[in-house]
Formats: C-alpha cells, structure tokens, sequence
C-alpha cells in the first residue's frame, strides 16, 4: 500500500521516538522521570509530523514501541483530524510542514483506512501483540466516525469491507469479532451529534445479519477455541442493542445451552445478563424465550454450582456470574415469578438466590456477592403486591404447600385489623426464611476478629467504640452500609410478614436472653435489635403483644447496663427509634422501664449521644404520661453535672418537654429549678474577666443552649388550637399560662434571662458562635401568643436587644431575627381578623429603624459591598430588604415618621439594589417596594406623604424596573420586576404615564432587540388597560421582543411558566382562603392561557402544536395553583415549627427569597 | 405527562440498584399498606470524607412533580441542614434543581445527590438561603467548621 502521503521521518527521529517510549515504559522507574518522558511522547504525537510515526513504530520490534506507533494512529485520528474541505487543507506530501496544523488531507483519508487495515492485517499474521491489533482496530473505528456520516458517506459498508480484508488477509474468526466487538463499543460510545450518530448506528444495522452469523458461527462451532468463543461472547455482548428480535431469538437458545457447559458458562451467563437487562427483551419481554427455559436451566445446572460453592466454602468466577445471572433474571422476570411462585421450578430459582443472600462469612470480607441479591427481595415484595391472586384451586394448593413447610396451619396467622394485605401464602415462608438469614448476615463478629479488619479511608471518630479505637475501616464502613441496606430489605419484608415478623425476632431474642452464658457475646442480641428498629418506620402504631415483650423486662430488662457499647447502642437507638410507640395507651411500666434504661447511659461518653436523644425522642412524645413522675424527672437533672456537656441541651430539653404537660401553675417550680442554675452560670460566665474570657465565653454559649433547650421542650407539641375543642378552653388555658408567668419567681426568671443576653449581646455578640447560639435562643423563647410558655421573653425587648447587636456589628442574622420580631410586634389575634399594633410596638420599631438602617447602610457603604462574587454581603442585602418588607406591611407608618434623609437613604440604598445583577438583591428589592407602594398609598393617612415620595424618588426605581424587563436583569427576575411594575402602575398611574414612554423611548435605555412600535405596544398595554393579566401579558411579551426571544420555543415556554409562577403566587397571597382561591385561581389560569394563546394568532407554534400543551399547561396551572393554595398555609407553618414555635415570621422574611 | 414521569422514576430506580455512588441510598417512600409511592423518594447523603460534613448521612426527602423530568423534583432536608444554600424549611437551593436556571431533564438522581453532596462542602456565595449559617460561613470559618462537625455528630447512622 502506497503511504507516500505521510510525512517521512529520519531514522534518527525514529529511534529517538522508540527509545522514549522504551525508556518511558521501564518497570520500576522513577515516577517523575516516567511523567516527564510521557509529556515528552504527548508533545510529540501532537506535532504533524507524528502522522509519520505510525508505521515504523508499527514495525519496530518491541511491543511497547508498536503498540504506541497504534495509538499514535488512534490519537492523531481522534484528536488532529478536520473534516473541512477548504484549500488549506488540500495539502499534499509535500507541503506538510507549510500547511498542515492538526490537520490531515482529506484526499488521503480513504488510503489511510486501507494503510491501517493492511497494517491490522500485518500484526495478525506475524502474531505481534494482541493490545497493538486492538488499538489499531479502535484507530479503524475512530476512522469510520469521521467517514461514515455525511451524504453520501465517504466510507459505505465499512464494517464488511474491514471484515472482508481481514479475511482475506489471514486474520482467524477470533480477530474478525474482536474487530467487530470495538466498532460497536466505540460506536456506542462516541459524542457525535444525533444525526451523525444515527447514521453510525445504521451501518452497524446493516451490518448486523454478518455480525449474528459470525457469532453464531463461533457459538456453534465444535472446532472453535475458547478464545474463539469469547470474543464471540464479547461480541454479542457489545451488539446486543443492534440485533432485531429474530436475530436475538435465534442466538438466546445457542446461549443456555453453552450455560451446560463449565468453561462457557461466565461468558453465555454475561451475554444473558446483558439480554435480560438491556436489549429488546428486557423488562420481562420474553418469557418464552428467556424466563422459562433459563428457569428449566437453573433447576438442573444451577443447583450444582450453587452446592459447589456451599460445599467450598468460596465463590468462585463461575458461582458470582450465577449469582449475578438469578439476580438478573429475578430483576427482568419479576412479575412471572411472583405469579408463579408456588411452582418447584420457581421455588428452586428463589431457593438459590436465598442461598446467595446467606452467603457465609461476613459481606466485604469475606464475600462480595450476597448484598446484590438484597434488590430482588424487594421487587418481590412490590410484584407481589400487584398480583391478583384470586379465589382459585392454585390457592389451595399454595396455602397447602405454605403448612407444609411451615409446619402449622397458615390459618394460625394473626389477624391484623389495620391492614389486610392480600394473602401472600406462598410468599411468607420464603421471607421468613429470608429474615432470618439477614439477621445473622447482619450481626457484627466478636472483637478479636474485627480487629482483622482492614483501615480505611472513612473515619467515624465520634462513634469509634472504647477499645475499638483502631477500627475504623474500610470493611467496617462497606459493612455498616450493608447492614443500613439490609434494613431496608426488612421493611419489605415486614409488610409480607406483618406482626410474625416482630414475633421471630422478639422469640429469638428471649431465648437468646435467657439461655446466654457470662461469656457469651452480645453480637446476636444487637442484631436483632438492630433489625427490629429498621422496620420501625412501616410498624403501626398501636397496641402490639411483641413489642410489649421487647420493651418489658423480658428483654431491656435483661440488656447489659454497663461496658457492651454496642449493644447498647443498639438497645438506645430502638427505644428512641419506638418513641411515638409508647403513647398507646397500654401500661406505663414498658415507657419506664425504657426511660430507666436510657437514663442510665446518660453520663457515659460513648453512649451519652445516643441516650440523649432517645431521651428527647421519648420525653417529646410521651410528655403527657411522664408528667406524673415529674419527681424523677428531678433526679435526673440532679445528675446534669455528670453528664457530658455536649448533651446537656438535649437534657434539660427532655425534662422542659415534660414539665410542659403539667398545668400552668404546677410548671413554675421545675421550671425555676431549670432554669435558674443556667442563669447563674452565665452571669458567673460573664463576670469572667481577662485571659479565661475565651473559656467564659464556650460557658456561656453552652448556657445558651441550654436555655434554648429549655425554651423548645417548653413549646407544646401541637398547636393550642388543635389542642382543646372550644374557644373557652383555650381562653381558660392561655388565662392560666399567663397568670403562672405573671408569677414573680416566674417574672425574676424572665428579667434575670434578659439581663444576662443584654450582657451576652455587649459582651460577645460579634462572636461568630455565640451570636449563632443567641440566634437559635431567640428564635425558641420568643412566640406567638398562642404558643407563649412560661418562659417566654416579649418581643418588645428581645427587639431592643437585637438592634443593640446590630450597631455593635451588623449581620444577616441580626436582620432575620428583627424581621421575625416585628411580626411578633403586630400578632394575629386569636379573636379577630382586624388587629392594630399596639403604640409601645410602634414606637420600638420607630426607635429602632434608624440603628436598622444606620447599621446597614454603614456595613454596605463600600463600593462592591453589596455584590455576592466578592463574597461580601448578599446575605445582609436580602435580609435588609427582608426586614424592611416587614416593616412596610406591619409598621408602614413608621417609615414615613422617620426623619426626611432616613426615607432618602432608604430610597438611594433600594435603587442602589435594583441596579445590581443579582438575583436575590433584585427580588428582595422588588418584594420590599411592592409592600410599601401598595401599603402607604391605599392608607388615607399615609396616601399624601407617599404620593411626595413616589414623585420625587420612583423615577429611577420605574427605570430600572424596565431596563430590567428589557434584559439588563436576568430572566428569573422579570416576575418580580413586573409585579413591581403593575404595583406602580396601579397606584401612581399619573406618574407612570409620564415616566414610561420617557424612560423608553430615552437615549440612555438600555439597547435591545425592540424597535420602536414594540416599546409602544407596550406603553399602551401598560398604561392603558385596566386588565392587570393583560398588563402582565404585554410586559411579558415586551421581555421576550427586547431580547429576540420572540417566536421561539423557550419564549413561548417561558410565557407558559411566567403564567404558571403568577397563577401560584396570587394563589399563594391569598392562601388563607384556600377554598375560595381554589375556584377563583382555577377559573383565571383558564383565562391566561386562553389569551396568551389568542395574543399570538399567526404563530404556528400555538396553533398547530400546541393545543395539548396548552390544555395540560392550563390544566397544570390550575392544578398547581390548587396545590399551592391548599399546601403553602400548612407548609409554612409546619417550617416555623421546625426550630420553635413562634419562628414563622422569620421565615416570612426568608421565604421572600423563594419565589 | 404522569406517564412519562413513572416511567423515567421507575428506570432511575433500576440504574440506581445497578450503580449507585458509595455510602448513599435512596428509595421510594411506602404506604402504611407496603405499596410504593414512586412519587417522594427517601435519601441519604453522606458527608465527603476528610471534610467537617464527614461521618453523617444527611436525610433528604426528593418530592417529584408530575410533570417531571421537565421540572426538577424538590428536594428537602429533614431535618433542615445548617447549611448556607439550605432554606430553613430544608428545601436545597442549588442551580440544577431550579428550572429556570441550571434544570435540564436529562439530569439523573444520582447526579442530583451528588451534586447535592458536592455543594455540602462547597456552598454557593450567590444564593444565600439561610442567615445563621451564611454569616458563619462567611464571617469564621473555623466556629462554621465546628458547627458542622457538630451536625455531623447529631447525624451518625443508627
């Protein structure tokens, strides 16, 4: 062949080529030295001339250096190719060193194929190293998928003119699949666009009829080597996804009979997988085919090498490929056996997976096999359940079968009331089976055998068990994983088993209680006690026989109370895990002899974080029915100083949580005894003075906590308003809680609480850690008044404290707690919808607006302070805006009572905002100014002052809000931007009539795609209709014109969700009323889109297209608003329930970052 | 729509159970009765190793829209994270879960968690979700380090 094409190199720039690559490829070298010779190779291969490289290295005698002269060819193929036919790239040999830059001549292409094959050819025949005949076979490809696409095709039939050379040129079957195995792959792999790749996968498609005929060839041949055989495998492996049907069902039969057969039997069993997972018949398509005569296989040739491996006591190459094989026929025939499951042959099929599932030894040590079964138990559980069994003769015969392996009468089953799942008789004794084998699979192995274990990368230092201290490891992590998974393979278990899966667990674990000896190990205890809190979550609650055994004596009676961490650990998480179990009203003595047993472990350091919070689990739920042993309660806060101070919070939370089910008036001793103790230590705290003030400091922060604890557990666990059933009882409950916190020990708590986080608050409120923990207490001991304990500090006060915080330092956290305040200043009231705030709230925001603004503006003065890459402060921006978004919907008034140039700083700060591209200063801004236009000019009192501002300061807010629309701000943005501009346009239309047009049609608006007519089409839809969805619509519109969006699909999509995010956020203003919006909202999303739909009536993309996605858009709209209105209310709700009770107005202010 | 969504959940499950990264775990809820509800999905995210969030799995709930893969499933922790792009309901703000910035259909669960993951680690200036943890990571990295070493002990797998 003919290669005077390629560049010509000298024989000394060839051996200096060869003796790089030799040197670099030296066993044993330094490694610097072998990275730095590679990038000498790698600066080689990108030169052009390296195109002359490839077949002299080809030739060379070494295997290293001819193995690189292939991957050279690959490389320049990949890498240096360009598929353009323009005149520079017309070159020819001898003008490669003028023209060629990463290029190749396209002239040449086609002989450049032949020259690789020829040189394929060459290696096949003189037997040279396989890697180099692979590596030339991935340069062929790469080749084809620079050729192949393109009409016409500059290489048709490329797969059969390869093959056809090949052949002709000596190359063995094994040569031609191994070939046609790497087209497919690189084929698959290729990033081709999609039409370039469609017509690759064509010519394999073509090709396929050769493809089966050669692989059948190879299956079927008595002649053919093993390693014939296993490229044929690898090749149907590879092509499975471009064989039709017919071809496949030919190949499958050839494919289990080859299972018989021991030296085929990975390579068929891969094959098969890759049939049952990814080809045409997957998803349990086949059963013919497939699922019924492997099935018939595995019953004869499965068994055997299932004892082979038992009996072994290893899983060796073949056992894993059949371990994978029945998982993998489990996957894709689910449904069939599910419906089959009382027949032998499925028995047998199931039989086997469990014998994997057991696998002996421990998962990750000595086996890897047994966690890819878990999967199957799982859909089995889930087909079951969509199995229509029937009343048939089948049934008998099931439940028949069921006695006989049972050993008893399946009628002997318990009868559960809440649940009748359907009859699974076939089904349970195999999960009884299955539990039990997980249960020991699960159980950790004695502590001279962990000890073998290996180190690794993930460390739980807070867990590491005493004496244990070395053990974090590897196997340790991939085996808590394990076990986690197996957890979740009981859950499913536990609905096929119900109750008599609890009854297994608590029968062995009594025998195992009772029949132990001194020495005996506590692994098998914990692993059932592990497994039983894994199917916590799918366990009802309610009166339950077993559990009542687990909790008694009978069990946690016997546990160890000291040394045995794990177990215990174990036994603590459980009980936590059961807490909500506890309320059934049954005897209080299993909650007792449970909180005994916690109780204990409290002051030990391995075990405190687990007790303490199945303490707090316990006390929360079960408050009421602990609040009679009260006493107790004291004696365990006795014990307080010996417990570790990491848990201390959680501690006398607990024991608030229970004093909170006593009446009011029986609270304020404990209460006293709580909290005093915590007050005096922070007062001893922060009398500290000089080089223990860091030490002071951790005190007092720990003190704070502690009071937050207190705080929390003092905050009922549900509403009062779902708490009683009429209003007197709720007036008579609240009555009491105030006249016990108007109780003078409660009063001198209270002032001596604000006494000592004033001090906190001059003292160390710049601290990054304490100002966190005043957060969070300020957050809990504040509330709502239908949710004030006796504890709780006036929002008055805590305001006046937080504006001190902020003049010392301000921050985002100071902002989100004043705006939660000052809700908290103007509370609903739980009588009457129509509330004024009172004059002291009034003149507390009044007081401390100007520190708010004073505090910030100062903060935020520097040129780039307010923009989020310098990482400055856009958290401070959109907790400002946050707060002041409060205030105008609390307090409006006061912000035109502050003296002129406070309004005019708060203006020039605001329009300082809009101009910023970011997103969250943007919204922030827009919410804020919406709040206060609407607020201020619908107030009589107000109107004359605000309608002053607005004439004299909006003008700039006007235009950045159009420049905004018109593309300076970002897409996400334009929602706000509009609601701002509809708030403005409604309120102040006289203004807005002359700023508009002025703004726009200005020579300093910003430049956009909109001409002249648009920005009057808009105009005219803004000022002058009186539809505020149409106005919203020409706005939208006017966005996409301004930045050529118009008439393309992401605009209309974007006109879609704009009308979608607007339907929701009406919905979600008046979400107090979710019935009545429910209606409304519907009715006018219809009208939306109705008339987004009529405002385009020439576009085809409306018309033709899209009147389904218009009606689901619609339909969705509709639905979403629904959903919005119905869920938001409780959804908020439920997210200021999360830290404390009360907190909901601060959320306010973050949740205006949401939309 | 609800066609799609099933389908495309259900194949995510299975290439979940074929390759999942090491250490998550992610399942569809179940109703009291044991049926499966592949619409709000259970996970947990454990915490890169050699970093403060190391040695906790974060529990996060995926709630799917019906018209997903189109619109990005939320996805909230529970309890919420003290975390600086963690709202303090717990609902993750991360670009690729938003559809109007970085959401594109093609993005699977696994991507999603860890990417979820990645940001636990490297959280985002410009989207601040929540103050308390913001301010701490801005202002000392050392006391937000120890606070997040904390979380993570509160977080240790049973």
């Amino acid at each position: 062949m003919q290669a005077d094409f390629l560049p010509v190199l000298s024989q000394a720039d060839i051996e200096q080529a060869a003796f790089l690559i030799q040197s670099a490829y030296i066993p044993g070298q330094d490694v610097e030295e072998a990275r730095r010779m590679q990038q000498q190779l790698f600066e080689i291969q990108k030169k052009p001339e390296a195109w002359g490289l490839i077949l002299p290295l080809l030739d060379h005698p070494d295997p290293n250096v001819e193995f690189f002269g292939a991957h050279t060819a690959q490389v320049k193929i990949v890498r240096d190719w360009y598929a353009s036919h323009s005149p520079r790239f017309q070159a020819s040999a001898h003008t490669w060193s003028i023209y060629i830059r990463d290029t190749f001549p396209q002239e040449h292409a086609l002989p450049l194929v032949h020259i690789l094959v020829a040189a394929s050819t060459r290696v096949i025949v003189t037997g040279k190293s396989k890697v180099t005949l692979r590596k030339l076979f991935v340069a062929i490809s790469s080749l084809a998928l620079k050729l192949v696409p393109g009409r016409p095709p500059r290489w048709p039939d490329w797969i059969l003119s390869v093959v056809t050379t090949l052949s002709g040129g000596g190359g063995r079957p094994e040569h031609i699949l191994e070939f046609l195995e790497i087209a497919a792959e690189e084929v698959g792999s290729s990033d081709l666009i999609s039409t370039s790749k469609a017509q690759m996968q064509q010519s394999l498609l073509d090709a396929a009829p050769l493809v089966t005929e050669a692989i059948t060839n190879a299956l079927l041949s008595h002649s053919a080597s093993p390693s014939e055989r296993d490229a044929a495998f690898k090749c149907l492996e590879a092509w499975i996804n471009y064989l039709r049907g017919d071809e496949l069902t030919s190949i499958i039969p050839i494919l289990v009979k080859l299972l018989s057969n021991e030296e085929n039997f990975v390579g068929a069993s891969d094959v098969l997988q890759e049939v049952l997972n990814a080809s045409s018949f997957s998803d349990g398509f086949g059963i013919k085919i497939l699922t019924e005569p492997l099935l018939a296989f595995l019953e004869t040739g499965g068994l055997p090498i299932v004892q082979q491996t038992i009996s072994a006591g290893e899983v060796d190459e073949v056992s894993r490929s059949l371990c994978k094989l029945l998982v993998s026929l489990g996957e894709h025939s689910i449904s069939y056996i599910a419906s089959h499951l009382s027949t032998t042959r499925v028995q047998n099929f199931v039989r086997m997976l469990i014998t994997y599932t057991s696998l002996p030894g421990y998962y990750g040590v000595d086996e890897e096999e047994s966690e890819m079964t878990l999967s199957f138990w799982y859909l089995l559980q889930e087909a079951l359940w969509s199995v229509d069994y029937g009343v048939d003769v089948a049934e008998d015969a099931l439940a028949e079968w069921a006695e006989s392996i049972q050993g008893k009468s399946s009628d002997a089953r318990p009868d559960y009331e809440e649940f009748k799942a359907p009859d699974h008789g076939p089904a349970r004794p195999i999960y009884i089976e299955l539990i039990q084998v997980l249960r020991k699979k699960v159980t950790w192995p004695r502590r001279s055998e962990l000890a073998r274990w290996t180190r690794g990368a993930l460390k739980y230092r807070d867990i590491k068990l005493a004496g244990e201290s070395n053990h974090s490891s590897d196997q340790i992590d991939k085996f808590q994983v394990y076990r986690r998974d197996v957890g979740d393979t009981l859950i499913n278990a536990y609905y096929i088993l119900r109750e008599e899966l609890l009854r297994i667990y608590v029968d062995e674990l009594i025998i195992l209680v009772e029949t132990r000896h001194p020495n005996d190990g506590w692994e098998d205890v914990e692993s059932i006690l592990h497994c039983l809190m894994s199917v916590q979550e799918a366990v009802v609650v309610s009166e339950n026989v077993e559990l009542q055994r687990l909790f008694g004596a009978e069990v946690i009676g016997r546990l160890p109370r000291s040394g045995q961490d794990r177990v215990r650990r174990t036994a603590l998480s459980l009980i936590g895990t059961y807490a909500t179990w506890f309320t059934v009203p049954i005897d209080n003595r299993y909650l007792l002899t449970c909180l005994s047993y916690v109780a204990e472990a409290l002051d030990e350091p391995a075990l405190c974080l687990s007790a303490a919070n199945a303490l707090r689990d316990l006390c929360d739920a079960n408050r009421t029915a602990l609040a009679q042993h009260i006493v107790e309660f004291g004696q365990l806060h006795a014990r307080l100083p010996s417990i570790p101070d990491s848990e201390k919070a959680k501690i006398v939370q607990s024991i608030a949580s229970v004093v909170q089910a006593l009446p009011p008036e029986q609270q304020i001793e404990p209460v006293e005894t709580i909290v005093a103790p915590i007050v005096e230590k922070l007062a001893e705290a922060l009398s500290v003075k000089g080089p223990f003030q860091d030490a002071a400091r951790n005190v007092a922060v720990q003190q704070l906590q502690a009071l937050t604890g207190v705080a929390k557990g003092l905050t009922r666990q549900s509403d009062i308003l779902f708490a009683y059933e009429d209003e007197d009882e709720i007036t008579a409950t609240l009555e009491k809680i105030e006249a016990a916190r108007n109780d003078s020990r409660m009063v001198n708590l209270q002032d001596g609480i604000i006494e000592e986080i004033r001090a906190v608050t001059l003292q160390w409120s710049t601290d990054a850690t304490t100002a966190d923990a005043m957060s969070n207490l300020i957050v809990a001991i504040t509330a709502l008044p239908a949710d004030v304990t006796l504890l709780s500090l006036p929002p008055v006060v805590l305001f006046e404290i937080v504006c001190v915080a902020m003049f010392r330092h301000q921050s985002a956290i100071w902002l989100s707690l004043a705006a939660m305040l000052i809700h908290q200043l103007d509370p609903p009231s739980l009588s009457s919808l129509l509330t004024e705030p009172d004059d002291r709230s009034r003149s507390t925001v009044l007081m401390g607006l100007p520190i708010i603004y004073d505090a910030t503006f100062r903060s935020l003065q520097e040129p780039g302070a307010m923009e989020a890459d310098s990482m400055k402060n856009p958290d401070v921006v959109q907790a400002f805006f946050g707060c002041m978004e409060m205030v105008a919907q609390h307090f409006t008034d006061t912000m035109f009572d502050m003296p002129s140039n406070a309004m005019n700083d708060l203006m020039a700060f605001t329009i300082r905002a809009l101009s910023l591209q970011e997103r969250y200063s943007l919204v922030s801004a827009c919410k804020f100014l919406v709040y206060l236009i609407n607020r201020s000019l619908s107030s009589a009192e107000l109107e004359e002052k605000a309608r002053t501002l607005v004439q004299t300061r909006f003008q700039p807010v006007v235009k950045s809000v159009l420049c905004g629309i018109a593309g300076a701000s970002p897409t996400s943005t334009t929602q706000n931007l509009v609601d701002l501009l509809l708030a403005l346009v409604s309120r102040c239309p006289n203004e807005m009539r002359v700023w508009v047009p002025e703004i726009l049609f200005s020579e300093d608006f910003i430049p956009t795609k909109a001409q002249r007519e648009d920005k009057e089409r808009f105009a005219k839809a803004v000022l002058s209709s009186r539809s505020t969805r149409k106005m919203r619509e020409a706005a939208q519109q006017f966005a996409l014109v301004a930045k050529g969006l118009e008439g393309s699909s992401f605009g209309y999509a974007s006109v879609t969700i704009h009308i979608l995010l607007n339907t929701m956020s009406m919905a979600s203003q008046h979400s107090e009323q979710p019935t009545a919006t429910v209606s409304m909202y519907q009715t006018s999303t219809h009208t939306h889109t109705a008339s987004a739909a009529a405002a385009h009536p020439n576009e085809t993309f409306v018309h033709k297209t899209s009147e389904k996605v218009l009606d689901s858009a619609t339909d969705e709209a509709g639905k979403q608003a629904v959903d919005y209105a119905v869920d938001n209310g409780p959804q908020d709700l439920d997210d200021a329930k999360e830290k404390a009770k009360g907190l909901w107005a601060k959320y306010c202010g973050c949740f205006s970052s949401l939309s | 729509m609800a066609g799609i969504c099933r389908t495309r959940l259900a194949e995510e499950r299975k290439q979940w159970r074929k390759d999942h990264p090491f250490g998550f775990y992610a399942r569809p809820t179940k109703a009291a009765d044991g049926s499966m509800n592949l619409m709000e999905w259970e996970v947990g995210i454990p915490g890169k190793a050699g970093t403060a969030w190391e040695g906790g799995i974060y529990k996060l709930t995926m709630t799917f829209p019906e018209d997903y893969p189109t619109k990005p499933p939320k996805c909230k922790f529970t309890p919420p994270l003290f975390h600086p792009n963690v709202y303090p309901s717990g609902t993750v703000c991360l670009s690729i879960l938003d559809e109007e910035k970085g959401w594109k259909p093609a993005i699977t669960i696994k991507q999603i968690l860890l990417g979820i993951q990645e940001l636990l680690t490297d959280p985002n200036v410009n989207d601040p979700a929540q103050s308390d943890a913001y301010t701490m990571f801005k202002n000392d990295r050392v006391a937000y380090e120890r606070r997040v070493k904390q979380q993570a002990r509160e977080n240790i797998p049973k």
